[in-house]
This record gives C-alpha cells, sequence and structure tokens, in this order.
C-alpha cells in the first residue's frame, strides 16, 4: 500500500515546494460522491443517485479568496480602538496579491444514469469570476514610500480580469472497465460581460539621484460594460446584444481503480474561451508614450524665469499617461480552468481517506492547491467530509460537507473553510475571530432532488460500490 | 432501529440544530465594532528629486544679463556691456533766427502810361541784408521747415493801374533746384521754404530783389507822379536739415546722462572680495558733428546705492574729440578707464556723467557742418573676462513657509541627497536658514561641516581645468532642527560661493563656456503618519 502511497505522496511534496496555496477550486466537493455536482469537478465521475434535478437553487456557489492578506494583516487593536497599521499589512504582502470572487448558480441541471456503464449530466449555470492582482510594490510606493526603489525599480501595475457567462452543457461518464472510467462534458458558453487585462505594466525606477522614471503599457478590454456608462443606454432595449458572446468548453476526465481500496483520478474543467462581440471596447497605453522622467525641478529653466515650466510638465505628464480608448473589434478570452488530480483510500467501511491536488490555470497565472479529507458516509442518509486545505496562502482552512439525503430531496452544505466559524463561535462567543484571519472561502449549498440510490456494487466506478 | 442506526439519528440531529443555531444567532456572533477602523498609521520614507540641471556659466550669469554674456574663440566667457547716450544739447548750439522786414520801394512809372501788350518788367530794386547770426558764419542751409512772408502796397491807390511785384531772393534755390522767384499782385501772402536752399558765399547774405511788372493792359492809365510800390518779405520758423560754415566758439553743457548697470547690481558681486585679471572699461565718444569738439567731464563717476567712485580716465578730462570730415560720416573717440579693476570691485549699479562740449576752441575759421540728426554720443562699454578670482560671494533668497497646522511629528528623519560633478571652478556652500516672523535664524538645517554642496573643479597654473569637483553625500538634516521647521516662518537660503581655493589663496581662474556644473539633488524623508478616520 505504501508503494502505491508514494508516487502520490511525492507529486504533493513537488506542488508543495513550487507555490502552494492559490487556487481557487473547490477542495471538500471532490469526495461527496453524493452530492450530483461532484461530477462538476471531473466529469468521470458517477454520482451515487440513478437520477437527480436541479432547479434554480439547486446549487450556489460563492468563493472569496485573497492570496495576500487578511484583515488581521493589517487591522491592529489598540484599547478599544482599531488602527490599520499599512506597514503590516505590507510585510504580508505576496509580490502578486490575488483577490478574487467567483459566484455560481445552477439554472437547471439533471443528471441520469442510461445504462450500467453510461452515464449522462446536463446543466445550464450562470458563471461570474472577478479577479483582481495587487503588487506588493502599489501599497509599498503608498506605505513605505519611495527611498525603497532607490537604484530599483516598483511594480506597480494592477491586473484585472472579470468575466461573466452562462454554460449549457452536457456530459458523459463511461465506465470502460472495471477500473477505467472515463468522462466528458462539452459547453457551449454564452457569455454576458468581460474585462481584461491583456497587457499591463507600470512601472517606477528610481535612480540613486532619487529621479523618478515611470513608463507604462496596457491594453484593457471590455465587453458589455461601456454601454452602461453611456447616458440614456437601456439595456431592455439591448439584451439580444448580450447574446452574440459565443464560446466553447469542455471538461475531461478520468478514474482509474488501483485496488479495491484506492481509487486515483484526474481531470481537467473549463477548458475554452469566449469570444467577445457585444460592445468591446479598449483601454491602451502605448509604452512608446507613456515614460516620463522626473528629475526635480529644472534649474535650467528656473534660471530662465520659465514660470510656465512646471506646469507644462504636469500637462505633459497627464497627457503622456492618459489612456486611449475606443471601440474595438471582438476579442477572444479563456475562461478560468482548472485541474484536479485525486486519490481516494477506503479506510475502513464507509470511511475514506482522499488527497486532491488541485490547480487554477487563467491569464498566465498557475495556482496550484492541495486538499485532504476523511469522509465518511452514515448509510444512505447522511455523509460527511471534514477537510484540510491549503489554498490561497492560508493554512487555516478546515472545511466541512454535509449532505442530508432524504430522498427525494437532498440538502447539502459544503466549504473548504466552514469549520472554523463554528469553532469560533464557541471559543470566543464571535464569528469575528474567523472572520479576521480568513483569506479564503467557499462555500456550495443547495437542494437537488435525487432519486434512485445505486448501491451495486459492480456497476459503481468508486471502490466502496466494490466492497 | 438498532443502536448503530439511533446514532446516526441523534447525530443528524444534533447538527442539524448546531448549524440553525449557528444560522440564526448571526447577528449576536458577529461583533462590527472590530471592523470599524478608527486610526490609519503609515511611515513611508519617500526619495523625492528635487532639482537638476546641467549648468554651464552662461547659464548662472544669464539669469540676469544674458545679453551681455559672450564668448571669446577661445572658449573663455565675458561680459560685454555697451550702452550708449545721446545729447541733443550740441544742435542747441546752431539756430536760424527769424529775419523780418527786408522792405523795398519801388517807384512807379508815372504819366499816362500807353497800352501794354504783355507783361512788361519795369523798375527793380535790390536790397543786401544779413541774418542775424553770431558767432555762427553760415554759407549753406538746407531748410526742412519755415516761412517766407511778403507784402505789396501801391500808394497812392490807382486800380486802374496794372500791376506786379516779383520776388527774387539769390542766395535760395527752391525744392526743385530752381531760382527761388516768385511774383504777386496782391497786398500779402506766405510761402513754405522747406527743401529750398541756401549758398551764399558770403556768410550770412541775404540778398531781396523787388521788380516791378506792367502787367498786359489794352487801355491807357494814368499814373501820378510820386507813385510808388513798397514791397517786403520776412523769414520765420526757419529749420534746418543741414547747415554748413563756421559756427563760432562755442560751449554747450550737456545734458548729465545715467548708465544703469545691471551686471554689477546684484549680489553675485555684493560684499564679495573679486578680482577680474583683464577687465576693459572704456569711454567711446562718436561724434557725428564736423565740428571740433572739446569734451569737459565735470561729473564723472560710478554709482551704487550709498557711494559712488570717480571714474579715472586716459586721456584726462577735458578730452579733444574727434569729428567727422564728411558729412554723414561719425568720429570715434576711445577715452580708457584707468580704474577699472577698481570699478567692477566697487560693484556699481549706474555710471554718471555730467560733461559739457565746447567748439572750435580757439578757431576763427573752418569748415563746420551740422545736421538734423547729428548727434553726439558717448558709448559705455565694459568687457569683463571671466578670468579672475572671487570670494565671499553671497546668493540668498528668502523662502516663507507655514507648517504650523501640520503634526510636527510626521518628519522623523530626513536627508539631502547631493550628487554634483562640477567642471566650474566655482564652490558653494549651502545653508538654510530658519527664521521667526522677525527673520531672526531660529537654526540652520545643515551640518557646517557637510554644508559644501558643490565642490570647485581643479585648475592649473594658468587657470584652465584640469578635473571636476565631485559631490556624492546624503547630508543628515538634525532631527531636532527639522521639529523647527513647524515654527518656523521663513526658510534663508544662503550660498557662498568662492572660486577654487588653493591653500589660503585663490588663484585667478578661467571660465569656459563649455564647463558644466551637473546638478542633482534630492530629499529623503521619513514620515510617521497617523491619521484619524
Amino acid at each position: 500500500m505504501i508503494q502505491q502511497i508514494r508516487p502520490l505522496f511525492l507529486v504533493v511534496v513537488f506542488l508543495s515546494g513550487v507555490h502552494i496555496g492559490f487556487a481557487q477550486n473547490e477542495g471538500t466537493l471532490y469526495f461527496m460522491n453524493a452530492l450530483p455536482q461532484v461530477n462538476y469537478l471531473n466529469p468521470a465521475i458517477m454520482p451515487q443517485y440513478r437520477f437527480s434535478l436541479g432547479l434554480p437553487g439547486s446549487s450556489v456557489y460563492v468563493q472569496y479568496a485573497n492570496s495576500g492578506f487578511a484583515y488581521n494583516s493589517f487591522a491592529k487593536q489598540t484599547g478599544d480602538s482599531t488602527t490599520a497599521d499599512l506597514s503590516k499589512l505590507y510585510s504580508k504582502l505576496k509580490k502578486k496579491n490575488y483577490i478574487t470572487n467567483a459566484v455560481q448558480a445552477d439554472i437547471f441541471r439533471f443528471s441520469m444514469k442510461l445504462n450500467p456503464r453510461l452515464y449522462m449530466t446536463f446543466n445550464i449555470t450562470a458563471k461570474e469570476y472577478n479577479r483582481v492582482m495587487l503588487p506588493q510594490d502599489l501599497t509599498g510606493i503608498f506605505i513605505n514610500g519611495t527611498s525603497a526603489y532607490v537604484g530599483g525599480k516598483a511594480t506597480i501595475s494592477p491586473k484585472v480580469e472579470a468575466v461573466s457567462y452562462v454554460e449549457t452543457a452536457l456530459g458523459f461518464a463511461y465506465k470502460v472497465d472495471r477500473k477505467l472510467t472515463a468522462g466528458a462534458r462539452i459547453k457551449f458558453l454564452k457569455g454576458f460581460a468581460n474585462a481584461t487585462t491583456q497587457r499591463a505594466t507600470a512601472n517606477l525606477a528610481l535612480d540613486d539621484d532619487y529621479a523618478i522614471t515611470a513608463s507604462a503599457s496596457a491594453d484593457v478590454r471590455t465587453s458589455g460594460i461601456h454601454n452602461f456608462t453611456q447616458d440614456g443606454y437601456s439595456f431592455s432595449d439591448h439584451w439580444r446584444d448580450y447574446t452574440h458572446n459565443n464560446g466553447f468548453a469542455f471538461d475531461l476526465g478520468a478514474t482509474y481503480q488501483v485496488n479495491d481500496r484506492l481509487t486515483i483520478g484526474g481531470s481537467l474543467i473549463d477548458i475554452g474561451s469566449i469570444k467577445w462581440k457585444n460592445d468591446t471596447y479598449a483601454y491602451t497605453l502605448d509604452a512608446a508614450n507613456a515614460n516620463y522622467t522626473f528629475k526635480g525641478v529644472d534649474l535650467q529653466k528656473v534660471l530662465d524665469n520659465n514660470s510656465d515650466y512646471l506646469k507644462n510638465e504636469g500637462d505633459t505628464l497627464q497627457a503622456r499617461f492618459k489612456f486611449k480608448e475606443g471601440a474595438r473589434g471582438s476579442y477572444r478570452t479563456p475562461i478560468p480552468g482548472k485541474l484536479y488530480l485525486s486519490g481516494s483510500y477506503k479506510l475502513k467501511a464507509n470511511i475514506y481517506g482522499g488527497v486532491l491536488l488541485f490547480a487554477e490555470m487563467f491569464r498566465g497565472r498557475f495556482a496550484p492547491g492541495i486538499s485532504t479529507s476523511v469522509h465518511r458516509e452514515f448509510g444512505k442518509r447522511f455523509s460527511t467530509s471534514l477537510s484540510y486545505t491549503i489554498s490561497n496562502n492560508a493554512y487555516n482552512n478546515i472545511g466541512l460537507g454535509l449532505s442530508l439525503n432524504l430522498a427525494p430531496i437532498q440538502i447539502y452544505l459544503v466549504g473548504d473553510n466552514l469549520l472554523r466559524a463554528p469553532l469560533s463561535v464557541l471559543a470566543h462567543g464571535e464569528v469575528n475571530p474567523y472572520l479576521n484571519n480568513m483569506r479564503y472561502f467557499n462555500l456550495r449549498a443547495g437542494l437537488n432532488f435525487v432519486f434512485g440510490w445505486d448501491k451495486s456494487p459492480d456497476k459503481q466506478p468508486h471502490p466502496q460500490k466494490q466492497l | 432501529m438498532n443502536e448503530s442506526e439511533r446514532r446516526k439519528k441523534w447525530l443528524i440531529i444534533s447538527l442539524s440544530v448546531l448549524c440553525a443555531t449557528l444560522v440564526f444567532s448571526c447577528h449576536d456572533l458577529f461583533n462590527s465594532d472590530d471592523y470599524k477602523i478608527k486610526k490609519l498609521e503609515v511611515s513611508p520614507t519617500e526619495a523625492l528629486p528635487l532639482a537638476y540641471g546641467d549648468l554651464s556659466i552662461q547659464d548662472i550669469l544669464s539669469s540676469q544679463d544674458s545679453q551681455y554674456v559672450k564668448v571669446y574663440p577661445d572658449g573663455l566667457v565675458y561680459l560685454d556691456y555697451d550702452q550708449t547716450l545721446r545729447s541733443q544739447s550740441i544742435r542747441d548750439l546752431v539756430t536760424i533766427k527769424d529775419k523780418t522786414n527786408i522792405v523795398g520801394v519801388i517807384p512807379a512809372p508815372s504819366g499816362t502810361l500807353p497800352a501794354v501788350i504783355n507783361d512788361t518788367p519795369s523798375n527793380q530794386v535790390t536790397i543786401v541784408d544779413s541774418f542775424n547770426l553770431d558767432p555762427e558764419k553760415i554759407t549753406e542751409i538746407l531748410l526742412k521747415g519755415g516761412q517766407l512772408a511778403y507784402s505789396v502796397a501801391l500808394a497812392p491807390a490807382n486800380p486802374n493801374f496794372k500791376f506786379a511785384v516779383r520776388i527774387t531772393l539769390p542766395e535760395f534755390k527752391d525744392a526743385s533746384g530752381g531760382q527761388f522767384s516768385i511774383e504777386t499782385t496782391g497786398n500779402s501772402n506766405t510761402v513754405q521754404l522747406d527743401n529750398c536752399k541756401y549758398i551764399s558765399a558770403t556768410a550770412n547774405k541775404v540778398t531781396v530783389i523787388y521788380t516791378l511788372i506792367l502787367k498786359k493792359n489794352p487801355n491807357t492809365v494814368f499814373v501820378a507822379p510820386g507813385t510808388t510800390i513798397t514791397a517786403s518779405v520776412s523769414f520765420s520758423g526757419m529749420d534746418y536739415k543741414y547747415v554748413k560754415g563756421f559756427f563760432g566758439n562755442q560751449t554747450a553743457n550737456l545734458n548729465s546722462e545715467t548708465i544703469n548697470i545691471k551686471a554689477f547690481g546684484n549680489s553675485l558681486l555684493d560684499g564679495a572680495d573679486v578680482s577680474f585679471a583683464q577687465p576693459k572699461v572704456e569711454l567711446q565718444v562718436i561724434n557725428q558733428v564736423g565740428v571740433p569738439t572739446r569734451v569737459t567731464f565735470s561729473t564723472l563717476e560710478a554709482r551704487k546705492p550709498g557711494g559712488s567712485l570717480p571714474v579715472n580716465i586716459s586721456p584726462a578730462s577735458p578730452v579733444s574729440i574727434l569729428f567727422p570730415t564728411v558729412m554723414g560720416d561719425s568720429a570715434l573717440t576711445a577715452i580708457s578707464v584707468t580704474n577699472a579693476n577698481a570699478l567692477l570691485k566697487f560693484a556699481p549699479t549706474q555710471f554718471f556723467y555730467k560733461a559739457s562740449a565746447e567748439i572750435n576752441k580757439g578757431l576763427s575759421s573752418g569748415n563746420n557742418f551740422i545736421t538734423d540728426t547729428s548727434e553726439l554720443k558717448i558709448r559705455m562699454h565694459v568687457e569683463v573676462p571671466m578670468y579672475g578670482h572671487a570670494s565671499h560671494i553671497t546668493l540668498a533668497d528668502t523662502v516663507e513657509i507655514d507648517l504650523s497646522d501640520a503634526d510636527r511629528s510626521e518628519i522623523t528623519e530626513a536627508s539631502l541627497r547631493v550628487k554634483t560633478s562640477n567642471q566650474i571652478p566655482l564652490s558653494a556652500n549651502l545653508q538654510l536658514y530658519l527664521t521667526d516672523g522677525a527673520y531672526k535664524i531660529l537654526d540652520s538645517l545643515i551640518v557646517p561641516a557637510q554644508s559644501n554642496i558643490i565642490k570647485s573643479s581643479a585648475v592649473d597654473a594658468a587657470g584652465e581645468f584640469v578635473s571636476a569637483g565631485v559631490v556624492d553625500e546624503s547630508i543628515p538634516l538634525s532631527s531636532d532642527v527639522l521639529k523647527k521647521l513647524f515654527t518656523a516662518k521663513n526658510i534663508i537660503i544662503k550660498a557662498h560661493v568662492n572660486t577654487t581655493q588653493n591653500g589660503n589663496t585663490y588663484p585667478d581662474v578661467k571660465f569656459k563656456s563649455s564647463y558644466k556644473m551637473d546638478v542633482k539633488l534630492g530629499l529623503n524623508v521619513k514620515a510617521k503618519i497617523k491619521v484619524d478616520l
């Protein structure tokens, strides 16, 4: 058994050493087979119910992630008052700090087992994803001043990504043999609005004589946003325009039953893109123009009694760094893709241990994370998961998953950093300690209509069904 | 229901109750006071560029005297001042006075005169007179203004007698160059003399010829015996374009004149010990009047507020100045100033002179001329090669400040970043003095030992550049003194400037146009900022 686990352990160690802690994935949900939504993370996983139906509200997912700081990273209690200690904040920040929030809601979903080897899923889901990257230097300039950058350079350009769309997906999981199950899902995407930072650089360089050189270049594109800034624009008159942003994506996944106890799996989720055509607008800065060096007051001008000099310099600076904006042609952006690698091991009857490596891949950022969990099923009525997740540079994420299976109704709640909330209440009488240290939070909750608990051991791809 | 199923049931119920309790008691579990941030603290250290420049000596000088800064072919910078004053007084020596009532009485032919077929000249009277000029002896005048008034009267009156009088001025040419002559039948009239020329071999002489003209008349007419025609002319308001002749020995008191000199009035040299190696100061008299003239300076001195210094000249006053021999030319007489160095050291703001001009001293004849534009101009020419030495030059300026509203704990440290590379043989010590409202000095910001922010270049024995003076330092500003910034009302910025120093002496150095002073100044400030929100 040790021999079988070793490769997985090595992968975990490797990823940990590289850079754990930036992903925006779901770690706890992956092993909760009772929930039809587990299939969102790996299309090869066949949920335990032969048929399930989701109506609006069947699955709502919210996520907040901040790879740089929590509230306690800058808030300082002095007596009864709270002070924002920005120097403390700076010391906590990473070079690049990503603040992400995401929302998903199922509009319609159903899944059904077509035959012992084939499982079909269909869903219509609205998704929104927003991410801001704040460089540490951007805050450093204000918090620590420019002195720290003498002889060096501060990189201060933030980057923004925002995408909202509706996906309509049809997927199948197919049991190839007793050990291998493969899954795939094709997604048709309708983009609603987008903001993307195609290119953004902004640097402040300080010479050892304190001369400051600012340089920048940017290409920020939006779709479906600029119109809302125009007087008299009515969305109800133009809603059809928002149906022109089409895209496709796919999910791929597989699980493999190594032996009676161990099952491994892997999946690629949301690999695709959207072509934005509606109300496409661009905000650009040309690097050839957007640069300026301020060396102080030009003594030559002072000696020449050129009183307009500083005003002219101000005008020049403003002109050089003024964004050029205008309508542009269509463009294409990817959607946030995800990678999952899993290992599930049956510890005892109805108790499983799992390790999940996951990563988000989006706009040049590869953000891995790791989650370990213990999953227990209390018959078919109730199942729980307890997880520990390292994500978003946060090491205090104790996740919890609860699923109450009162067929045909299934109520569930699952998240990667949930359990510290009640623990905080129990220990401190309030939820504040939990919130103050929180950098990562996700929650998926809802109500499914489920039918047909499938216990057939020889027809399940997961090891527990074969016992 | 077995024991296992019972345990599951209670577990489900317990968890449900726990979740419900958490959800429904949320408003008590959340303390919003934690998130009311009342203060913000930050301690930035800002590195700020203050000033920069790649300055030459021309830039430094040109702030006030750009038009005076020039460069010799070898690159040596010099100050070149030229200021010219012109004197109108000498023209007043020659004026053409009015000449009135040059009268001639022409006897008319008497008896019964036959019919006159054509106008026929008759009797003529010539009057020779002189313009009232003394001591001038004028032989030629080109008039640009003046009137000739004339009148004719017949006595006794005889309306049947048809006549005219022709008035001829032999010394005058009309504007077209012809003999000046007019014919009149009326009583009185006036003609302009513009562009008429007077030429007479005999100085000042004026001749008038009155000629009676019998006018065409088909009838006979009786003229009583003793009938006369009285004619007269008067010259008035005559002004000239030029006058030639001999103007006599006269003296004109020239208007007193002042030449303002900006360059020597600034604080660059005020109170400084300055020595220029080869300064040149001279007066140049430009004479456009064709008359031997001698100028006597009754006062010639350099002035500045609170003092004056006589200007010594060579040749000494009175100075005989050259004069042109051809009208339209000018003659230049150079008068050098022998105490130029003392003058420059004196740092005057003005040159002042009062002078008189005497013409034809000791002469009784000559060919003088003057035009209506002739001037006696005195030009002040100062040429100061920037070659020499200087010390204790003080430059100062005062800047008002008011930081009374600022939190004095905000700035905890500060330093001045100085990076200079100086090819100019000037050294500068900078000090910033904090003063109260009455300009009483409270303290100084820069430690005196570090106030030498610009080091002079090294020079060789000929005063030529050898190597640049380099400063690359961060000069800490005392935190105790910084606190006084918040109570100070003014900052006096004072710079003491010297040329290159060699031990205790200041050798002569050259300031060439190619020498540059590369200056970069910055400020490093550490602040502690607390903001109540």
